[in-house]
């Protein structure tokens, strides 16, 4: 199943009176093509769970449209969708069984008992469930109501999966284990998923496409290996990528991009402040190199070892580079020089914090159509 | 065990544990005194029911089982059970409540009643939880029958039903004859003697009556009902409506299969206070029907047959096993009650 | 008379199918329950599983509905429908409350009704003028020769309410701290012992008390209405639970600053749970407010409660109303009317300004009033 949004806005009314009314989601536009799986990421509070329930048809849409293949189905209620929707809090009925929760949709849909039990068992077996049919929920550890959610959804054959912070109520551990399994159960369903997370590891490691979403914005959507290399503005360059990546205040001048009195880098842009973004793993180190930072301390790691280090120019406290663990260092070196790859610096207008890109070519995802850019900072508290 | 006004060295005794300084015995008797000092407090509480609650049970059971026994002077036969077998024979009525047909009333009433009220509180609860306009006002009128008198109220319903007045004078038939559209016949709904009914050996069932009887019983019961699944309704997630929704649950089946099912740990309290209030219905029938309960207790309950004894000693021990056998319907209901919860759950 | 046998039963005929079809459902009810249970238990012995091919059932549900869906229509059925549950919900409350009320409304218009204006045909929904004499008129006479006056009555009612309710109240507290707090052998079974004592329906004790009283020569006096309801395990149990919640390190801390047992209830412990002892006292007083078995069967009507006075017949005694038009044997609804508005006035005024107070109370035991 193809999804279009087109210019979804969703308004709520103020809760207090005189107050302003709270812009959830504004003039989202997006295409997913059939059979992926994409994430919408953002921090809380940014409508990605809003875009969720509009696309499940729990909450309308203040204006837009969502269409389904070649169906405009903005208004049309839940149930006439075809969507499976596995709830933050599983929403699991206390008071049915497993077998019963899962049936619990073939039954309206007023497929026979044989038939549904029988379904409902294989819908299980997807999800590694079946041995579990006959207990109630509250016997149930959370990954494994997961599960029953997510076999829920399922069982009807929805045309279109939707999955609200479905990693969010478990264990690290089994975090990583459930991501996994919904990847595995979309790959082999085939069926078109959306999923709502603010976790960005989570959403880099399974999507097929990512949405990145601010204050009811989007700010970016792609691949998320191309948003990790190429990201539109400041906040999707701090919000993807862990440890975070550094951010400092500079300058351009002279085709020069400057951090405190150093030139990092040349350039083609006009003359103006900017933050300069460099990935943590961008740094190359140089006795002789461009760029200095004061060490605070290193961490070894094993397979790199990351320095922690202080620069006045830094909007973070501290600064954090990751080297290969080949690389020697100086012994007790209080401060180091590091040469940066070009393609791991971004550069942000300092007022509007969009990224300096040259000319106006924009990688364009060929089945995603790409928002027009907006600008971060928003008026919008 | 206070500390006040006590010399240091009780103080001392009451922190250090046992092996602390040598008591002497007359110290160690008024330590033990005062650890019993719980007694004085309950002791007023014990005195009165003593007198008034464990004496009347042991007493209970006893005189149900005194052959003949005599109230005014205490004087008995011998032992049997010839209070039961005269209770449900009902050879010694003179006239008063027969015990077969108070049984039948009262479980006929109940198990109409209590399901219907509670069906409709149900109904009413959700269709108050759907709504937002007006929510409260609705709320607080529906809470208005919560608190009152049934024998106040049970007056009102009677007017409801009763034909008052004579044709050549002037005469009202009620508002359920006037609605019914019985104005030129109508039914004396409250009055036993014209009521419709049905004879079933020693039992009549007048079912006008009951009828009456049964309005202000789902009337009086609903406040409370509602009250209760309200607030249950209220606190169900709303996620829940939200999952039967996208699993394509009609109105009906997300009623049934989701609703009741949350709210169900209520439901079945409610039957079974509303089943225990109903065994013991008296008020509302004295009320609507005056104290005889209909001419001779046509519509007479079980507690009404224990109290048409009262006053009239020599038949003493037919009251009290008559409350002997409501005790063990009681207790057979709280029986099955117990035996229901254990495999229940609450769902929040 | 044929044609009267025809009418009534059949108007009554159509409410009595409706009580046959009640009991059918709880039947119907309680199979269905039965069988579902039996369905399930067979269930668990796993059906062989349908294998779902996901790949080809993956558009069954947009064959089957959207691309056969006239989104159009839909969308118009759906606000119909939504209208329609909309108006259904509203008429079905407005109905509901509106019987809830008409008891009460009722009751209040035919007080101030004449009784001529009461017994016509139609019955009038407003009173043509407001008859304040029936008020008077139940006040300051007597129902019979030697029944006592409205006075007489309040005053039984306050005095028994006010003492009942003090006594009973300190009683509870005293005990319930008792249970909750302190030690003494025996304390466990004391408790236990109570709380059997809810479960014996009140006839059993009522009984024997009877006999009691008499023996005692208690009868026609206040003490025997206040003493036999003085104790009431419930709200013991209540109350109990509710000290249980405060914590112990209150308790310690406030010996340490040398507060005696009793000190430490008085200052600590009743200013803590004042919610469940208003409760307790509104319900008490509510309890004797209401009662009516017990002053009847231990009391002449010079010593009986408002509730047994409510249930005499009223007539125009001395016909001061109507001229002799009622005589002394035809009791007058009006007058009653206005007798059943006095006694539940205190319960309205009580309801509306106490609310929180007694529905806590009484959605906690299950029991009315």
């Amino acid at each position: 199943m193809r999804i279009s949004i087109q210019h979804l806005t969703k308004i709520f009314p103020s809760r207090t009176k005189g107050g302003a009314a709270v812009h959830a989601v504004e003039d989202m536009n997006i295409e997913i093509p059939s059979g992926k799986l994409v994430g919408l990421l953002g921090p809380s509070g940014c409508g990605k769970s809003t875009t969720l329930f509009m696309l499940s048809g729990l909450e309308s849409p203040s204006s837009g449209q969502i269409v389904f293949d070649d169906q405009d189905v903005t208004t049309l209620a839940a149930e006439k969708r075809g969507i499976g929707l596995v709830f933050q809090n599983y929403a699991l009925y206390p008071h049915m069984t497993v077998r019963e929760n899962i049936r619990f949709p073939l039954d309206n849909m007023r497929i026979k008992r044989e038939e549904g039990n029988a379904r409902a068992l294989d819908a299980a077996r997807l999800v590694q469930i079946e041995d579990l049919l006959d207990r109630k929920p509250n016997e149930l550890s959370g990954g494994q109501q997961q599960r029953v959610a997510i076999a829920r959804a399922l069982v009807k054959m929805p045309n279109v999966l939707l999955l609200d912070e479905p990693l969010s109520n478990l264990d690290a551990r089994l975090r990583l284990q459930t991501r996994e399994e919904i990847k595995r159960i979309q790959r082999e369903t085939g069926i078109t998923t959306v999923f709502v997370t603010h976790d960005q590891e989570e959403a880099m490691s399974i999507c097929d496409i990512m949405v990145v979403m601010k204050l009811g914005v989007v700010q970016q959507i792609g691949e998320p290996q191309h948003i990790y290399d190429d990201p539109n503005n400041l906040f999707v360059a701090n919000f993807l990528g862990t440890p975070p990546i550094n951010i400092f205040k500079g300058r351009i001048e002279g085709g020069k991009v400057y951090i405190g009195d150093e030139a990092v880098s040349s350039t083609e842009f006009a003359d103006q402040p900017v933050y300069v973004g460099i990935r943590p793993e961008g740094y190359i180190y140089d006795p002789k190199g461009v760029f200095t930072l004061d060490v605070d301390h290193i961490e070894v790691m094993g397979r790199d070892k990351s320095v922690v280090a202080i620069h006045q120019s830094s909007t973070k406290p501290t600064v954090r580079c990751i080297i290969d663990s080949d690389v020697a260092l100086p012994e007790g070196a209080t401060q180091l020089r590091f040469n940066i790859k070009p393609y791991k610096m971004f550069l942000f207008n300092a007022e509007s914090e969009v990224r300096l890109r040259v000319g106006e070519e924009q990688p364009v995802e060929e089945d995603v159509a790409v928002v027009e850019e907006q600008p971060t900072t928003d008026q919008r508290g | 065990m206070s500390f006040k006004n006590k010399n240091p060295r009780d103080v001392e005794a009451d922190l250090v544990l046992s092996d602390g300084p040598q008591l002497t015995r007359g110290e160690k008797f008024r330590r033990g005194l005062r650890a019993q000092s719980g007694w004085l407090f309950v002791a007023p509480a014990l005195i009165l029911m003593a007198v008034f609650t464990f004496y009347p049970i042991i007493m209970a059971f006893i005189h149900a089982f005194q052959e003949d026994y005599n109230g005014a002077n205490g004087t008995y036969s011998g032992w049997g059970f010839s209070n039961f077998v005269h209770v449900v024979k009902g050879d010694l009525n003179r006239g008063g409540a027969d015990f077969l047909q108070c049984l039948v009333n009262t479980l006929i009433f109940t198990f109409i009643s209590v399901p219907v009220s509670t069906l409709l509180a149900l109904l009413i609860s959700v269709a108050l939880n759907s709504i937002k306009a007006v929510q409260k006002a609705y709320q607080t009128i529906l809470f208005l029958p919560y608190l009152t008198n049934a024998l106040a109220m049970g007056a009102v319903f009677a007017t409801f039903f009763t034909v008052v007045g004579t044709k050549s004078h002037t005469e009202t038939v009620g508002i359920v004859n006037l609605v019914l559209g019985l104005k030129d016949n109508p039914i004396n709904w409250t009055d036993v003697l014209s009521s419709p009914k049905w004879e079933l050996g020693r039992i009549t069932i007048p079912w006008a009556n009951y009828i009456v009887l049964m309005v202000y019983e789902v009337w009086s019961g609903l406040p409370f009902k509602i009250l209760i699944l309200f607030s249950a309704l209220q606190s169900i997630n709303k996620q829940y409506y939200d999952a039967a929704k996208v699993d394509g649950a009609s109105r009906w089946t997300t009623l049934w299969h989701i609703t009741a099912p949350m709210v169900s740990p209520q439901i079945s309290y409610l039957l079974v206070t509303g089943i225990m209030g109903g065994m013991k219905q008296y008020s509302a029938v004295v009320g609507i029907f005056g104290e005889k309960m209909g001419l001779r207790y046509e519509m007479g309950t079980m507690v009404g047959y224990i109290y048409n004894y009262i006053g009239e000693d020599k038949y003493a021990g037919l009251a009290f096993a008559g409350s002997l056998i409501l005790f063990v319907i009681i207790m057979i209901i709280t029986w099955i009650n117990n035996k229901v919860t254990k495999k229940r759950t609450t769902y929040r | 008379m044929l044609r009267l046998l025809a009418i009534s039963s059949s108007a009554a005929g159509w409410i009595l199918a409706a009580l046959v079809c009640v009991i059918i459902a709880e039947l119907v009810v309680v199979l269905r329950l039965y069988k579902r249970y039996r369905y399930e238990k067979s269930t668990r012995i796993a059906a062989d599983a349908v294998h779902i091919d996901w790949s080809q059932t993956q558009y069954v549900r947009l064959e089957q509905g959207a691309s056969e869906l006239d989104v159009e229509k839909e969308l118009k059925r759906q606000k119909v429908v939504g209208i329609v549950k909309n108006v259904f919900v509203y008429i079905f409350l407005t109905a509901c409350a509106l019987l809830a009320f008409l008891p009460f409304y009722w009751m209040i218009i035919s007080s101030l009704k004449t009784e001529d204006e009461y017994r016509e045909a139609v019955p009038t929904f407003f009173p043509r003028q407001f008859q304040w004499g029936n008020y008077k008129a139940i006040m300051n006479q007597s129902t019979s020769a030697n029944s006592p006056t409205f006075w007489r009555i309040l005053l039984n009612t306050l005095v028994v309410g006010f003492m009942s309710t003090t006594i009973g109240v300190i009683i509870t507290v005293l005990t319930a701290y008792a249970l909750a707090r302190m030690n003494f052998k025996g304390k466990n079974i004391l408790f236990a012992i109570m709380l059997a004592t809810m479960m014996i329906p009140g006839e059993m004790f009522t009984l024997s008390n009877y006999l009691t009283v008499s023996k005692l020569q208690m009868r026609q006096t206040y003490t025997v209405l206040i003493l036999p309801f003085l104790v009431s395990v419930y709200y013991i149990y209540l109350l109990r639970n509710n000290f249980m919640q405060i914590p112990n390190s209150l308790y310690q801390a406030a010996k340490v600053d040398g507060l005696s047992d009793m000190g430490y209830l008085i200052k600590v412990m009743v200013p803590l749970t004042a919610p469940t002892l208003i409760s307790i006292t509104l319900l008490k007083f509510i309890g004797t407010w209401n009662s009516y078995i017990w002053p009847r069967l231990v009391n002449e009507q010079q010593w009986q409660m408002i509730t047994n006075w409510v249930t005499g017949s009223f007539v125009d005694r001395g016909n001061v109303l109507y001229g002799g038009r009622y005589g002394d044997s035809d009791p007058l609804i009006t007058l009653k009317m206005a007798a059943v508005c006095m006694v539940s006035l205190p319960l309205f005024i009580l309801f509306i300004f106490c609310r929180k107070y007694i529905m806590r109370g009484v959605s906690k035991s299950g029991t009315k009033g």
